[in-house]
Order: C-alpha cells, then structure tokens, then sequence
C-alpha cells in the first residue's frame, strides 16, 4: 500500500515538535531562549483566551487582506498595461525587476513617518511589497502566450479585445496565480516587519513587545501562529492552482 | 467565364532586414483559383508559400499588387468567407474539443442552439464523435489536427486555406487526413488554397499544382492533374501519378538546388 504524502509530512512536523519537547526539557539551552513546546502551547491559549490574539490578530488580517488586494489590481493592472506594448514592457520591465530586487524595507521608516502607526503604513507597505511579483509575473504570463494562437483567432475575426479575454488572460493566468501567491506571501512578511518596526498593535507588535519582555514561550506561539495564517493561505491558493490548470492534465 | 474565388494579380511581400536592407519573400505572384477548386502552392520550403497563404487570409499585407476574394479586395480577415487551418493545431488548451470548435461560432456571435449544432455536426464529420469532452493535450497530433480542422469547418465558409496542415503529422496519419480532406471537399463544395512541400501530397488532393520557384516566389509552373476521382491512397500506385510525380520533380527539382547555398569559394 502507498503511503499517502501528506502523511508522511504530518510524520515529519510531529517528529519535529518531539524534538523541540525533548531538547528543550533537558535544558542544554535556557528555557530563557528555548521554551519546550508543551509551555508554548499553554502561553498561547493564554493569549487566545484573553481576547489578545483576537485584536492583534484581526488587526494583521485587514492590514493584508486591504495590501493584498491593492497589491493585486495595480499589480495585475500594471502588468497587463505594461506587457501590452513592447516599448512599455522594454521600458518599464528592466526597472521593475531592479526595484523588485531592492530591499524596500529601507523606505519603511519613511512610510511610518508620512502614514504614521496606524494600520495604512503597514497596508501601503505590505501593498508595495506584494506589487511587484504580481506585476512581474502578470507581464511574464502574457509574454508565455503562444503568439500562433493570437494568429488563429485574429483569422477568425477576433478584436484585440476578444484577443485579450479569449487567449491572452488565459495563458496568463497560471503564471498570475503563481504571482499572486507571492505576493500575498511578500505582503506578510512586509506587514509583519512594518508591525515588529513601528506600530501600535497587531502580530508582529505583539511578537516584539513579548520578545523585549523575555517571554520566549509566548513569542514562539505567535510565530506559530503566524506560520498557520500563511500555510493556510498557501493552501487555498494551491487549490486554486490546480483548478486553473486542470486542462493541463494527462491521460 | 465566372468570377475567381481568389485572385492574386502581381502579389510583392518584402519584410525589413537590419536598419535599411529588405528581404525579398514574394516576387510578383499572380494566380487564380476558381470556385470548388482544390489548388496546391507547392515549392521549397521557405520560400514564401506560408507567407502567400497569410495575405490571402488577411493576416499581413502586401507590398505590393493585390488579392481579390470572391471579387472584393482583401484588407483584413474576411471571417465569414475565409478560414484558416494552420500546421500547429492552435488549440485553445484550456478548452475542451467540443469547446475549441465552438471558438470562432463563439467570435462570431452565433445563436448557442445553431453554435451547438454546428459543433457536434463538424465534429462527427471529421470522425472525433465520443471525443468532444477530451482537452487537447489528451489529444493525439493527428486527433488535434482533426479538431482544428472541424473549427474550421464549422464556420462554413466557402474558402479553406491550409498551410501545411498535416505538416508535422507522420507519414500515414497524413494520408488518411488527406483522404478525409477530399471526402469532405466532396461534399461541402469549398474551394480550397493548400500549401505543402510534399509532391504526393499535392498530386494526391489537387485540382491543380501550382509550383514555387525558391525564394522570392513566383509561380514557376501550372500544372492540371486529371487523375480520376474519387481519389485514393492506393491512386499513388498508378502509372498515370508516377507519371505526374516525375513531371513534378523536374520542375521542383531546379528549385531545391537554387535553394541550396552556394559554397563560400565560388563567391
């Protein structure tokens, strides 16, 4: 019989957790700096039963969710726009991927002093963060649009508008989905830096408040938390994957 | 005499080299095929068949000279008179095969209950019944190229152009495509352009063979073949085709040498 993978995965975080339990109860590193997972487990249903997840929490989750979707139609808006014309991809396409490729978290002490504490710092940075793989991938999934179909359907009397809904989005759109993905994925870590940097709540300033306080236990949960959000993401957008390229199938 | 279905009076195709060098892809073409006729564009390849067949379909201009269709000069894709079926199938691969006949009715803006029709009756003709619901890549190459050429169809046009539509299909799929290709010439009264490097391919559908010289164009040599109909496979056993096949040779053959490039020291 064959073993299912998602089985063996499970397999492998239990055993990892089981690691973490047994290195850290024999204490060879302080509990200081290495709580055991069991006291990880009982801090952050502390924090959840408090109500003080649940803020911070819902806090994070507009902060991406608004980024996410600002992120994706400029991004997904810009990259159609840009790919459209080949003197606007030659020029545009170049400095995109150099700004992409530049760590932006040096404009974010800027961000904070223009958008101030609030939530729109962290949603205008988590925007620019997530803007650029969707943007960069959109032009790329345009570009991977085979150019004898565009021919076809241009015989059959197609407009430039048909061509684009009937055979340009469509190839477009698993490299799109990828992009989004990305996105989503760069938006969070962009929120949660903005949080841990300068913020008046959510996950990443409650990680960083209970770090500056020595409660590793607690900091540790909230980064298993913040693993789950981000899992879970990447789940639904696998499924979205293979949905959208189910004609991709085999026999 | 009735007018042509197409018309192509001193037909020029250059296309732009580097900064200011031009490459001469068709030099002064003119041909007429008349309505119901099966004619072949035969010549080496590369030597501009593909690009002929593209102005006709509207799909780039000349330079120079016109075509005509059914009396009208042609400026751009003419839909509802001309298709096109091209080497690669071109199959949408996200749409199913009943999905990717459905395609230019769909463009086109058809009533869904006379598009439904349409598919499953083009669909049956080119012998791909119990395959409609199959995406493309579950197609064979052969199955695909059938797919395509019901899209084709389906738009009931009564000009086909084939670019070398069974090109990249092996040796026997090629010639059962082709004999489906004359049965339902037969009884859809289309007139159809063909564009192909295979002589017996040529003899075997046409009405008549027109041959290319290499590059730029020209027609080199109008050849009628009156071989009887319905025709075969089993046809290319014949005196009579062995007879038009060297014919062909002979004039192709000239064309082939010229297309080989002449080694660097006699330059």
């Amino acid at each position: 019989m064959k073993i299912p993978i998602w089985l063996g995965q499970i397999a492998l975080l239990l055993t990892f957790l089981g690691l973490w339990e047994i290195v850290a109860s024999i204490e060879i590193i302080s509990p200081v700096l290495l709580p055991r997972f069991s006291q990880t487990i009982i801090s952050i249903s502390g924090v959840v039963a408090s109500g003080e997840l649940n803020y911070h929490l819902l806090i994070t989750m507009e902060e991406l969710l608004s980024s996410f979707l600002i992120a994706a139609v400029f991004g997904i808006g810009a990259g159609f726009l840009i790919a459209s014309t080949k003197l606007l991809r030659e020029t545009l396409e170049p400095i995109l991927l150099l700004l992409f490729a530049i760590p932006i978290a040096v404009v974010y002490p800027l961000i904070a002093v223009w958008f101030g504490l609030g939530v729109e710092s962290k949603i205008l940075f988590g925007s620019i963060y997530g803007f650029f793989p969707i943007a960069t991938n959109t032009i790329a999934g345009v570009r991977s649009t085979n150019k004898s179909l565009m021919k076809m359907s241009k015989s059959m009397g197609a407009s430039s508008t048909r061509i684009f809904t009937s055979i340009i989005f469509p190839s477009a759109t698993p490299t799109l989905i990828t992009g989004l993905r990305s996105g989503l994925n760069l938006a969070f870590i962009g929120i949660i830096f903005g949080e841990m940097f300068a913020s008046l709540g959510g996950l990443g300033f409650l990680i960083n408040s209970s770090s500056q306080v020595l409660d590793s236990a607690k900091v540790f949960g909230l980064i298993g938390i913040g693993l789950l959000v981000i899992v879970i993401a990447n789940l639904a957008f696998n499924r979205l994957e293979i949905r959208s390229s189910r004609w991709r199938g085999e026999l | 005499m009735t007018e042509p279905a197409i018309e192509l009076r001193n037909l020029k195709k250059s296309y732009p080299v580097g900064n200011d060098g031009t490459i001469e892809v068709v030099r002064d073409v003119s041909l007429r095929v008349g309505a119901r006729e099966l004619v072949s564009l035969l010549g080496p390849s590369g030597c501009g068949k593909s690009t002929i067949l593209a102005i006709v379909a509207g799909l780039t201009s000349p330079t120079g000279g016109e075509v005509r269709v059914n009396g009208d000069r042609v400026e751009g894709p003419r839909p509802t008179e001309i298709t096109i079926v091209f080497q690669e199938p071109n199959l949408l691969p996200w749409r199913r095969a009943d999905q990717n006949v459905r395609y230019g009715l769909e463009l086109r803006g058809a009533d869904p209950k006379v598009m439904n029709g349409l598919v499953k009756k083009y669909l049956n003709l080119v012998g791909l019944q119990g395959f409609e619901k199959y995406y493309p890549s579950q197609l064979s190459g052969g199955m695909a190229q059938r797919v395509a050429l019901a899209r084709a169809l389906a738009l009931e046009t009564s000009i086909v152009l084939l670019d070398e539509p069974f090109g990249a299909l092996d040796e026997n799929t090629r010639s059962i495509l082709g004999d489906e290709l004359l049965r339902i010439k037969s009884f859809t009264e289309k007139t159809m352009l063909f564009v192909t490097h295979s002589i017996e391919e040529a003899l075997h559908l046409s009405d008549r063979v027109l041959i290319l010289s290499a590059r730029p164009a020209r027609v080199k040599d109008d050849i009628r073949i009156n071989l009887e109909t319905p025709r075969t496979v089993e046809l290319r056993w014949s005196p009579e085709f062995q007879e038009y096949k060297v014919r062909i040779w002979q004039s192709l053959k000239d064309e082939l040498e010229r297309d080989v490039p002449e080694p660097v020291a006699n330059r």
